[in-house]
């Protein structure tokens, strides 16, 4: 049950991502036909903060982050598919979450494509290659 | 004042209010429950409960439990705004609207268009399925998404996040330009 307060966090976040209308396809696409900065400004200025935010996390506290390893096939082949799905319904993860608050119904049409697609991958995870692209082994 | 209020309630945030608030909400998640922002692991979450098959990959899923309740707020938080909020127009370029007309997809006073989110066609129907299918397969294969790659990671300077942040970008550009204008 101490999870629950994290409904609250996601609340926020979600209220966060509608205002700054992240959650629009039509926000989405202008990003990718390069006729708006508004996009860039967001994702970018949230990386910065983030960023300064952790550089003086790591210095005046004792927290540790954890990064991803790098697995140059899975991140490149992975990315790009993420890429396409994210062009088509101009959701992320989050926002896929925010339209469905949103009452726009035909959005669980494509959560329940993603809950496929992560099923897709758990049968295909150990045939796919992982590791740098001329490693055979999954790493 | 009391302007102020009313346009951060009724009117969109201009990109320089929203995306640092971004950046804030990440800090304020490592600070004070030392959690790295991260939403695609919910899909693995969910699936490895309703899963019928044993997988590996949906073993174990405990370190995940939060993003679960974190993204039925997510989902709050959009039920909330659409209940408490009159609707205002979605801001986009007019160079934008001009070039969506040359694909039929016509600018409305919504989120998304319904000329795509359109379940009453076996044909959109199937291409959200597809959309949904990518970014589903893509997020886990990638092992992230915007959220745990594009912001955490890329603030967090990592190799793997900044790579796969520049092919969700590649993936996001060939589906705007190849794909949909073949399948809209």
């Amino acid at each position: 049950m101490k999870n629950l307060r994290f409904i609250v966090y996601g609340a926020v976040f979600s209220i966060i991502l509608i205002k700054v209308e992240a959650v629009s396809w039509f926000r989405i696409q202008e990003m990718f036909h390069f006729q708006s900065f508004h996009m860039y400004g967001v994702l970018l200025s949230g990386i910065l903060v983030a960023l300064i935010g952790t550089q003086l996390i790591k210095r005046f506290t004792k927290i540790e982050f954890r990064t991803k390893p790098l697995q140059l096939s899975a991140n490149v082949i992975g990315g790009i598919c993420f890429g396409i799905g994210w062009g088509i319904t101009g959701a992320c993860t989050g926002p896929l979450y925010s339209l469905i608050g949103l009452n726009i119904w035909p959005t669980f049409v494509v959560l329940a494509g993603a809950l496929l697609g992560t099923f897709i991958y758990a049968f295909l995870m150990k045939s796919l290659p992982h590791g740098g692209l001329s490693d055979k082994k999954n790493s | 004042m009391k302007e102020f209020f009313n346009d951060i309630v009724y009117e969109p945030w201009p990109w320089w209010v929203g995306g640092p608030l971004i950046g804030v909400f990440v800090i304020v998640l490592v600070l004070a429950e030392r959690k790295q922002l991260g939403i695609s692991s919910s899909f693995q979450y969910v699936c490895a409960k309703i899963s019928p098959f044993k997988l590996d990959y949906l073993k174990d899923t405990s370190k995940s439990v939060w993003q679960f309740w974190f993204v039925i707020g997510l989902v709050l938080g959009g039920f909330l705004l659409y209940n408490l909020i009159p609707a205002y127009e979605i801001g986009v370029s007019a160079e934008t609207v001009t070039t969506l007309e040359g694909l039929d997809i016509s600018k409305q006073n919504g989120y998304v268009p319904a000329e795509v989110y359109n379940v009453n066609s076996l044909s959109n129907i199937l291409v959200l399925i597809f959309g949904g299918l990518m970014i589903g397969f893509g997020a886990r294969y990638a092992n992230g998404c915007t959220a745990g790659h594009a912001i955490m990671g890329c603030a967090l300077m990592s190799p793997a996040s900044i790579v796969a942040t520049v092919c969700f970008f590649i993936g996001g550009l060939l589906a705007t330009y190849f794909i949909l204008p073949i399948i809209i």
